[in-house]
């Protein structure tokens, strides 16, 4: 009796430590599993924000007039104005451009001379409200003066 | 009777470590199948935004040709509700929309080597950047015949699949290569006979005007489900980076879709230059001598006049080409006088 007793306890024992060690395996596998997935999701942020940002920097309808062309990073401050401007009353042009930036904040600040700052869009549906910016240097030029500016534009995709 | 016990006891023992044994085994092999659909779904994942980085990283190279990686899988292009969308052949995912909205493309491309040609689409400003992106297995094939065709089988570079071939005695003959589809491109003639039956379904035909700045384009297809007659069917272009980019992709409906968002574009991107005149006419002083431009329509005239024309294309394409080629008159006038350009 006391050896079947003795033999009963071995074998609940046995199948205790069995549980116990798949339950370690798992709770080690699924934190190196969400671990894993927390990395791709960081890096497919950053490829989006980056792919954003190419988009945004080569936007030919902001893009200086050819005669005036201060380079690849030559922006016309009324093109800028007349942008933004559109893009808040033309539903249209809302759409078209929600299609093309997504969850983005881009504005341009006038580094010097001049401290104006230019939003030309700004949509954010994303749950978590962290953003990844991306900075690029501009020469902001003005048509009618024919003066240029030094500036930054501010592409921030929204997680 | 000791005995008795013991064998009983040995068969629960065996009875004991075969279900539990078969419990941990049936739980493992559910805990692989979870972890491999898991894997693959990533997998899928990183090739959707890969293909998507691609794309952008490849359009917004102005004017050149990249020969991309093989794609180890082949992807199907469809339009639905005005968008393009792209699914993995034999995978059960879900059609992922292009945001890449200026690319033409054949409906199907993949497990071999891309080509990505992007071009820049002037109306007569720089409006986009367009997209043209093709595999080794698409052919295009020019008529030897006629002086269009042949003027952009030499515009197209030569990393891209293409021929000149004759097409004068009006039937096709040719070997099939191996190539997924033929794209033949034919000016002058009348609507050509298909020799080979066999190969219909891999045949799609381009004539195309003698202008190639501006016309109509007929496509003919033969259409599934048999095969039988030539579908027509025929669409408008301004431009020759438009019609390169109706001959890659060989698909009208494609070709459509693509043109569609590129004249969206067209048509904000007027809009927009006729705020920056009426904002630039409210810092002008009257008698500045640049305000006669920007305080009456001289301007936003031809401006509007393409926005109508993109409405009706298809039939108002002469209007649209007109206008252009006013603005282009403007814009070197605004530059003789020295006064802000509109581009």
């Amino acid at each position: 009796m006391k050896k079947a007793q003795m033999q009963g306890g071995e074998t609940i024992a046995v199948m205790i430590i069995i549980v116990v060690l798949i339950i370690i395996g798992l709770v080690f596998g699924l934190g190196r599993t969400t671990e894993k997935i927390e990395k791709d999701a960081n890096q497919i942020d950053f490829l989006n924000s980056i792919r954003i940002a190419i988009k945004v920097t080569n936007l030919q309808e902001i893009k200086c007039s050819r005669a005036n062309s201060g380079g690849n990073t030559c922006i016309d401050k009324y093109k800028v104005l007349s942008l933004s401007e559109l893009i808040k009353e033309n539903n249209e042009a809302y759409v078209i451009y929600q299609g093309i930036f997504e969850n983005t904040q881009i504005k341009i600040n006038e580094i010097y001379p001049g401290t104006e700052t230019y939003t030309i869009y700004d949509y954010n549906d994303s749950i978590n409200k962290s953003r990844t910016a991306t900075y690029v240097p501009i020469l902001l030029w003005d048509p009618i003066k024919d003066t240029k500016q030094f500036g930054i534009m501010e592409v921030a995709t929204y997680n | 009777m000791k005995n008795k016990k013991a064998q009983i006891e040995i068969s629960f023992n065996w009875i004991f470590i075969l279900i539990v044994g078969g419990a941990i085994l049936m739980f493992f092999i559910i805990l692989s199948n979870v972890i491999t659909t898991d894997a693959e779904k990533t997998a899928n994942i990183k090739t959707t935004e890969r293909l998507k980085t691609i794309l952008s990283a490849a359009e917004n190279n102005e004017e050149s040709i990249k020969e991309l990686k093989e794609l180890g899988y082949e992807a199907t292009f469809l339009c639905e509700f005005g968008q393009l969308y792209y699914q993995i052949k034999d995978k059960n995912t879900e059609p992922e929309i292009i945001t890449t909205n200026t690319l033409f493309v054949p409906k199907t491309i993949g497990k071999s080597k891309l080509n990505a040609w992007s071009t820049t689409y002037q109306a007569p400003y720089d409006i986009t950047t367009t997209l043209l992106l093709t595999d080794e297995k698409t052919m295009y094939l020019f008529d030897n015949s006629s002086d269009s065709a042949k003027k952009i089988y030499y515009a197209f570079p030569e990393e891209i699949s293409k021929e000149l071939i004759d097409l004068s005695s009006n039937k096709i003959t040719f070997e099939d290569q191996g190539h997924r589809k033929y794209i033949f491109v034919t000016g002058t003639n009348p609507e050509p006979q298909i020799a080979p039956p066999n190969l219909k379904q891999k045949i799609t035909i381009i004539k195309i005007p003698q202008n190639t700045n501006q016309g109509e384009i007929k496509f003919y297809d033969y259409k599934e489900p048999n095969y039988g007659e030539l579908e027509t069917s025929t669409k408008a272009f301004t431009t020759q980076e438009i019609l390169q980019g109706a001959i890659i992709s060989g698909d009208s409906e494609l070709y459509e879709c693509t043109l569609n968002n590129i004249h969206q574009r067209e048509k904000i991107i007027a809009q927009m230059n006729i705020k920056r005149i009426e904002l630039i006419n409210k810092t002008y002083d009257s008698r500045h001598k640049c305000s006669i431009y920007f305080s009456t329509t001289i301007l936003t005239e031809p401006l509007n006049g393409i926005i109508n024309a993109l409405e009706n294309f298809d039939t108002d394409y002469i209007n649209h080409g007109n206008n252009i080629e006013e603005l282009n008159k403007l814009n070197n006038e605004l530059r003789r006088i020295s006064c802000p350009m509109i581009y």
